[in-house]
């Protein structure tokens, strides 16, 4: 009997003393596989350089020089040519860049916020609220995004603003269905049952023991969003619907490039890399960021 | 008992299907309706006069309340009366009739490279070797994220302009339908609104796979004697309900990428008519193409869940 009972305390002793082991002590950056870590690079000097455009020594993107058309990739003055209205190639997509990313990344952060919250409330709720909230999401889930972002896009009109609204209001759907399985995945496990048990308040879980799981979980999907969000605004601008006409964007210098298609089908194909690059950076930052959470980094 | 279960499978997924039509045509209706601007002024044009267009409003049923032209409009449109398209100058029905058959070729097409992706990728990822399931990965990585209208338009350049191995353009060469001739018209956009569906395929053969692969299945088919061919074909048909599942939701991906690459490629589908009546602010038009997108989307989802009953016996079974 006593010698249990020691032992017991021995072993308390044991735990007081344990050295502090720091789970996850590599930052999130170096648990990422290198293809993310390069991506995260390269969208870091494309914002750089995206901030610092009216700085940086480029053409003016709006006005061009009529004489100068339809320049060749490695012209003199042009490194990447220029578009049918002589205006130079590197201007126009350093803006064009400018403009879709934040087309690109404002509704993800919005729609992210907002589908959070909606799918906390229905994970955390159940019943009738789920019900009702989830099935509702499943009624926009039956719509093709792009038709629903090009409804949406007619509805409200043209203008950065409004391209801005109606990207958020599609991405909402998505990131509120991953919050909500998150959320339904942890909602009845011990720990949660063990803080609600030992009297933590109901704001007091969420900031504690729901969040903290479902919040990384989250972003990591919403990063991912953003290359699909980019290629979306790029096919919005690409058909007229999206940022108005002289303001560069890269669906619309996409489109502006189709009349080099046949006589420098180079030329026209540099907005095209451009949106691809863009579109396939994100989802890799967010596959990183998905490994470094779940703990398997590097090599699978 | 078998079929009652699943009797009342099928009813009750067709009827989540009729509640879900019924709601998605009434964001269609509302989401045009909502637009800025009348109507009648823009068919009338700015110098009809004000009685003109109040007389074009009252036919075209403008002054009832909204709630009774939505019904008025689905009601019409269950029957197949769309309306009339002023942009074309005939009625809807008319117009999106041979649009459809382009853009359901075009999608079978689609479909049936990317399931031709999907079980080549699957397998590649899960062979024995490290190198092929490195790159596949790889690929897939490229393929899932690239969008559909980039990969059109760098198809065209490098297999229609740079190397015209292809027709740019267009379903079939006037005066010529055979196969070959359509064939070769449709294989560049196909394969535009196939990869990142494929690649999602892949996906989940690999996992249905490497979870197999986990378990005494294999080994114990391999122990009872069966040749390889055998148990892939095993592996195969316990990937295949996720894959169905995943096919059926990836239609909705290709039926918005038509929408661009359709253009792209000079296709008359309803993608190209949509953008098309987009920029005629054709509104009539553009309710009735996104109504029967939407439309085909939740069938197809509908005939996958159908087909998921045939071929999983749990989910006839289990809960919905």
């Amino acid at each position: 009997m006593t010698g249990l009972a020691s032992a017991n305390q021995g072993a308390a002793v044991a735990i007081d003393r344990a050295p502090k082991v720091r789970f996850r002590s590599r930052p999130v950056l170096s648990r990422m596989p290198l293809r993310s870590q390069v991506a995260l690079g390269v969208l870091l000097v494309l914002v750089i350089v995206v901030i610092l455009a009216p700085v940086l020594p480029l053409d003016n993107p709006l006005t061009g020089d009529l004489g100068s058309r339809l320049l060749p990739i490695g012209s003199v003055d042009h490194l990447l040519g220029t578009d049918s209205q002589g205006r130079d190639m590197i201007s126009r997509l350093v803006y064009a860049t400018r403009t879709s990313l934040i087309a690109g990344l404002v509704p993800i952060i919005i729609a992210t916020i907002i589908g959070l919250i909606i799918g906390t409330v229905a994970g955390l709720s159940g019943g009738l609220v789920n019900t009702i909230l989830m099935r509702a999401i499943d009624i926009l889930f039956a719509f093709p995004g792009v038709l629903l972002s090009l409804l949406l896009a007619i509805t409200l009109g043209v203008g950065l603003g409004t391209l801005i609204l109606a990207l958020t209001l599609v991405w909402i759907a998505p990131v509120a269905r991953i919050a909500e399985t998150e959320v339904a995945r942890i909602r009845d496990l011990d720990y949660i049952t063990a803080a609600r048990s030992s009297g933590s308040s109901f704001p007091g879980i969420l900031a504690r023991q729901v969040t903290p799981v479902t919040l990384p979980a989250v972003l990591a999907y919403s990063t991912s969003l953003v290359g699909a969000n980019v290629a979306i605004a790029g096919g919005l601008g690409f058909i007229g619907l999206g940022v108005p006409s002289p303001q560069p964007e890269l669906g619309s210098v996409l489109q502006e490039m189709q009349t080099a298609l046949y006589s420098d089908p180079l030329l026209s194909l540099e907005p095209v890399i451009v949106i691809l690059a863009l579109s396939m950076m994100f989802p890799l930052i967010g596959d990183g960021i998905r490994q470094a959470i779940n703990g398997r980094g590097g090599d699978s | 008992m078998r079929h009652n279960r699943l009797v009342r499978f099928i009813g009750s997924r067709l009827l989540l299907t009729v509640i879900t039509a019924f709601f998605v045509s009434m964001i269609v209706f509302f989401a045009v309706r909502a637009v800025p601007g009348d109507p009648a002024l823009n068919v009338l044009g700015l110098q009809s006069t004000a009685a003109d267009r109040e007389a074009l409003r009252r036919v075209m049923g403008l002054d009832q309340p909204l709630i009774v032209q939505f019904f008025n409009w689905l009601g019409h449109a269950i029957t197949g009366d769309f309306g009339y398209s002023y942009s074309q100058g005939r009625p809807v029905a008319s117009v999106i009739g041979p649009a459809l058959g382009n853009t359901l070729l075009l999608g079978l097409a689609a479909s049936i490279l990317a399931v031709i992706i999907g079980l080549a990728m699957g397998n590649a990822a899960t062979s024995r070797w490290r190198g092929l399931r490195r790159t596949t990965d790889w690929i897939e990585a490229v393929f899932l994220s690239a969008p559909q209208y980039t990969v059109a338009l760098i198809l065209l350049i490098c297999f229609a302009v740079l190397l015209p191995l292809f027709p740019a353009g267009g379903v079939s060469t006037r005066g010529n339908g055979s196969v070959t001739d359509i064939g070769s018209h449709l294989l560049l956009p196909a394969v535009a609104l196939a990869l990142a569906p494929g690649a999602q395929m892949a996906r989940s053969l690999k996992t249905s796979i490497s979870t197999l692969q986990a378990t005494e299945l294999l080994p114990s088919l391999r122990a009872r004697g069966l040749s390889p061919l055998r148990i892939t074909v095993h592996a195969h048909h316990n990937a295949l309900p996720p894959m169905v599942t995943v096919l059926g939701i990836q239609v909705g991906t290709m039926l918005g990428g038509a929408l661009f690459v359709e253009n792209i490629f000079s296709i008359p589908g309803l993608g190209a008519l949509v953008v098309q009546s987009v920029a005629l602010r054709d509104y009539t038009l553009i309710q009735a193409v996104s109504l029967l997108i939407a439309v085909i989307f939740i069938v197809v989802l509908l005939l996958a869940d159908l087909l998921n009953a045939l071929l999983d016996p749990r989910i006839r079974v289990g809960q919905l």
